[in-house]
């Protein structure tokens, strides 16, 4: 059994299989060796974002990991589906704030499914809206000037009409 | 933060939530995977949103440009020549596709029309080095006369490592070996039916490190001088496929080319394929790797109709490998 500490100074005990589902918390153990008993401090998660990731990781249990080398971010290679599965996507239908939470915790404890489950949530909610209807829903303040609006518009139009 | 807003009677309330944790607290290479994971269609309504999404959702929108004919290579470079800065710096273009289609009244000299567009004032080749400052890949089909600026400066897609050629014409050798001398970085070329008006006989000498070759594909090309042409640059490289397409009778001529590219390629080559229709040819074929390459994978293939598939493989593989 492993255990975590979070920001909060909460702990948590959990099996070693479901903490490695984490790369960063992977990579700890194999640092600190079997045999230790300390509790891996996680200062960049609070305990009701780790209880969440920790759900996650326990029902994801086992499944192979991607690996090191396939993260390719903005390659082109990469799959493009926003498909999530039913699992996940009830997983993930938390308020605003608890997504971004999961995404951030996700980056930072690398696990790379759970950010692309989060990130493909955030792209769902994007898709189809208009500018000012994606400004609205994040809270977002337009920060161009006219000019700068015209000529992106223009370059839209173009890239329309191919 | 937008604590405090609730009690405003003008919001709508769906932007009332206090969000301590927003989309504007993710890191940017965050809100850019998020980006990454949106169609196509709703692309051009992010870049509109605010100035931190224009990098992710252009570099998503155009990694990949085409200009299939020159109006719309115009078009494009309109779209550059103006007094706001354009977006399309930000997109970080890879892949320039040049290809046109053969049937295409419109001529197709892409590549010329926006050398000539940089070189009319310093700002447009500035934007252009800024447009195209990322290019990785450059494709090109049907061009009838290609020409590389003479300056080298002018180059604007010098910074490609892959370059694909299909159905271009060059007025001759120079120009033909000009394009790959002013390109490098690159490691993979793709040639298929390029044609060489003029080819000399002297054939450049190979020197060190002219290239930084590692990859050569050539098809449907038959003309040995044509061919022989690039083993200059093939001092590094490491995988090399010929592909004669049935074409029997033409093999036997373009075999010298093919030879001098596996000399050149000698100390480092290490994936070789050669597919033909025959081995009638064999002994010609024999004659042209009389010196043959340190290859490690083999891959020789041909038409299974002929009868003669493999004959010459494994006594050719066995010579090579006491040749070395």
């Amino acid at each position: 059994m492993i255990v975590l500490k979070t920001s909060d100074n909460e702990t948590f005990t959990v099996e070693r299989d479901v903490a490695e589902r984490s790369v960063l918390i992977k990579n700890m153990l194999d640092d600190i060796g079997e045999n230790s008993e300390q509790a891996i401090p996680l200062p960049n998660v609070n305990s009701s974002v780790l209880k969440k990731v920790l759900e996650y990781c326990e029902h994801h249990r086992g499944e192979p990991l991607p690996a090191a080398d396939a993260d390719t971010s903005q390659d082109d290679t990469r799959k493009r589906t926003t498909d999530i599965s039913e699992w996940d996507q009830k997983f993930i239908t938390v308020d605003q704030e608890m997504l971004f939470e999961i995404i951030l915790a996700a980056n930072y404890l690398d696990i790379k499914s759970l950010l692309d489950v989060g990130c493909k949530t955030v792209a769902n909610m994007i898709k189809g809206k208009t500018p000012e209807e994606i400004r609205k829903l994040f809270n977002i303040v337009n920060d161009f000037t006219p000019e700068e609006e015209a000529q992106i518009k223009k370059e839209n139009e173009w890239a329309e009409d191919r | 933060m937008k604590f405090g807003l609730k009690s405003s009677p003008f919001l709508p309330t769906m932007t009332l939530q206090p969000l301590e944790t927003s989309l504007d607290s993710l890191p940017l290479e965050l809100l850019e995977t998020i980006i990454s994971f949106i169609d196509q269609r709703t692309l051009p309504s992010c870049a509109l949103v605010c100035k931190r999404w224009v990098h992710a959702s252009r570099a998503t929108l155009f990694s990949s440009l085409s200009l299939p004919n020159d109006l719309r290579t115009r078009s494009f470079l309109n779209l550059l020549d103006n007094d706001t800065p354009s977006t399309l710096a930000d997109a970080h273009i890879k892949h320039l596709d040049l290809s046109s289609s053969p049937r295409s009244d419109i001529s197709s000299d892409s590549e010329r029309v926006i050398t000539s567009w940089a070189s009319r004032t310093p700002k447009t080749q500035a934007t252009l080095r800024d447009v195209f400052g990322h290019l990785t890949s450059l494709s090109v089909r049907f061009a009838s006369v290609w020409v590389t600026p003479e300056d080298l400066e002018k180059v604007w897609f010098k910074t490609i490592t892959s370059l694909r050629l299909e159905f271009v014409v060059f007025e001759d050798q120079k120009e033909f070996q000009n394009l790959i001398k002013s390109l490098p970085f690159l490691e993979s070329l793709e040639l298929s039916s390029v044609e060489v008006t003029r080819v000399g006989s002297e054939v450049e000498k190979p020197q060190e490190n002219l290239s930084q070759l590692k990859s050569l594909s050539i098809a449907y090309i038959y003309d040995s001088a044509t061919i022989a042409l690039v083993a200059p640059f093939c001092g590094s490289l490491h995988k090399f496929e010929y592909d004669w397409h049935s074409q029997q009778y033409s093999s036997a001529q373009s075999l010298p080319g093919v030879g001098a590219i596996l000399r050149a390629a000698k100390g480092t080559l290490e994936e070789l394929s050669l597919k033909t229709g025959s081995w009638t040819e064999g002994r010609t074929f024999d004659e042209a790797f009389r010196s043959p390459p340190r290859a490690r994978t083999l891959n020789f293939s041909s038409t299974p109709c002929t009868g003669y598939q493999y004959s010459l493989s494994p006594s050719y593989l066995s010579s090579a490998g006491q040749c070395v």
